[in-house]
């Protein structure tokens, strides 16, 4: 069958081979709404060991913890005869733990008033988690099997058509109420997807350049602790004396104009080698790019022209346009 | 559980120009350069904690 075939059929196939089918011959892609389902991507840091993640915060890109929880990010694994990463959400002491991804009004339009499955391969110890969404009102999904082992665990639920103003996808246990958990208790998470239909397809792989993209439209990491991203630089020139200003260029434009974070040692370089703490304030900010303002830079004279790099792990710069 | 950011610093910066180009904040223990757009979440929250009453935001120097 012809990959056109397969898409105008689309619409009439309901079993799953004969989705499989066209699965395979391509005509599915770009279904999972999901960023970073497989957690490929971790601009932030890379979670080798088990990292504590504040409420609020994200943590590997696109996840954010609804409530505090330790985070450790596990690569190569084989889930089910399919080679992935999971993460493993776990108790950090506080009552209750959220593991949650909010996807944007631009993606979420589709979905409004249609028949969405959400699907994960989940392992856990404790039977209160499950799935949940909020979209203003809350949805409450299946419990998870927790016996210690892989399942996939599927989700499939009519979206409301109108008045949602969120759409977060959440691993927790809240259902009304928050019962306790305790400690040892974790969820691992693998393979998560969220798509238009009543049947939970094979998760979507996309390639890792694609789904780095689709993840610095929320947050760019320019320069990463401990140089996990090498070490980089950008061209700067003093507008007046020891005040530098200069251009940095997002690889793809970004959700909001971006919050900037800064800090540690950097380096104005021409024929001088000023050291300085990065502090930058935006003297412009768009979309596309940012004009940043560093002060306190000594030995720069009006006009002066520098390129400023980082040296040693302590320099980091990054660009937060999440939700 | 709702979460609500923990903002201790706001000061506007001002561009070359003179106007009020961000905040530079202090949001959960992190210094921030905010821009002044409301599709930012930090901007969102700065501005829902000033019509709440609880935050001021500086002048800029």
């Amino acid at each position: 069958m012809t990959k056109a075939r397969d898409l105008a059929d689309l619409g009439n196939k309901t079993s799953l081979d004969e989705i499989n089918d066209a699965y395979d011959a391509g005509a599915l892609s770009n279904r999972n709404l999901i960023i970073n389902g497989n957690f490929a991507v971790t601009q932030r840091a890379d979670y080798s060991s088990s990292t504590s993640v504040a409420s609020g915060a994200y943590s590997v890109d696109r996840w954010k913890a609804n409530d505090p929880f330790n985070l450790q990010r596990f690569t190569g694994q084989v889930i089910d005869g399919i080679r992935t990463n999971y993460v493993k959400v776990s108790y950090n002491g506080t009552q209750t733990m959220g593991f949650m991804q909010l996807i944007e009004d631009k993606n979420y339009e589709v979905l409004r008033g249609q028949t969405i499955t959400i699907s994960a391969y989940v392992r856990t110890n404790q039977p209160l988690f499950g799935f949940r969404l909020y979209d203003g009102g809350q949805n409450y999904g299946p419990r998870f099997v927790a016996d210690g082992n892989w399942h996939r665990a599927t989700w499939t639920l009519t979206w409301s058509p109108s008045s949602p103003s969120y759409f977060q996808m959440m691993f927790d246990t809240y259902q009304g109420s928050f019962p306790t958990i305790g400690s040892g208790d974790y969820m691992d998470i693998a393979m998560v997807q969220v798509e238009l239909g009543k049947v939970a397809t094979p998760f979507e792989h996309r390639s890792y350049g694609e789904e780095l993209a689709k993840c610095q439209r929320y947050y760019y990491a320019f320069q990463v602790l401990n140089g996990l991203t090498g070490q980089n630089s950008f061209l700067a020139a003093a507008y007046s004396a020891n005040t530098l200003y200069g251009v940095i260029d997002y690889p793809v434009q970004m959700r909001s104009n971006p919050s900037v974070l800064s800090g540690g040692t950097w380096h104005a370089r021409n024929g001088n080698n000023n050291s300085f703490t990065l502090n930058l304030d935006f003297q412009k900010s768009g979309r596309n790019n940012g004009t940043v303002a560093q002060g306190s830079v000594g030995s720069s004279s009006t006009s002066d022209a520098f390129w400023v790099e980082s040296q040693g792990s302590t320099g980091y710069l990054a660009f937060d346009a999440e939700l | 559980m709702e979460y609500n950011m923990n903002i201790t610093v706001a000061q506007y910066r001002a561009d070359i120009d003179g106007n009020n180009s961000s905040v530079k904040a202090t949001i959960d223990g992190q210094e921030l350069s905010v821009p002044l757009d409301p599709a930012n979440r930090h901007y969102a929250e700065i501005l829902k904690q000033v019509e709440a009453g609880t935050l001021t935001i500086a002048d800029a120097e």
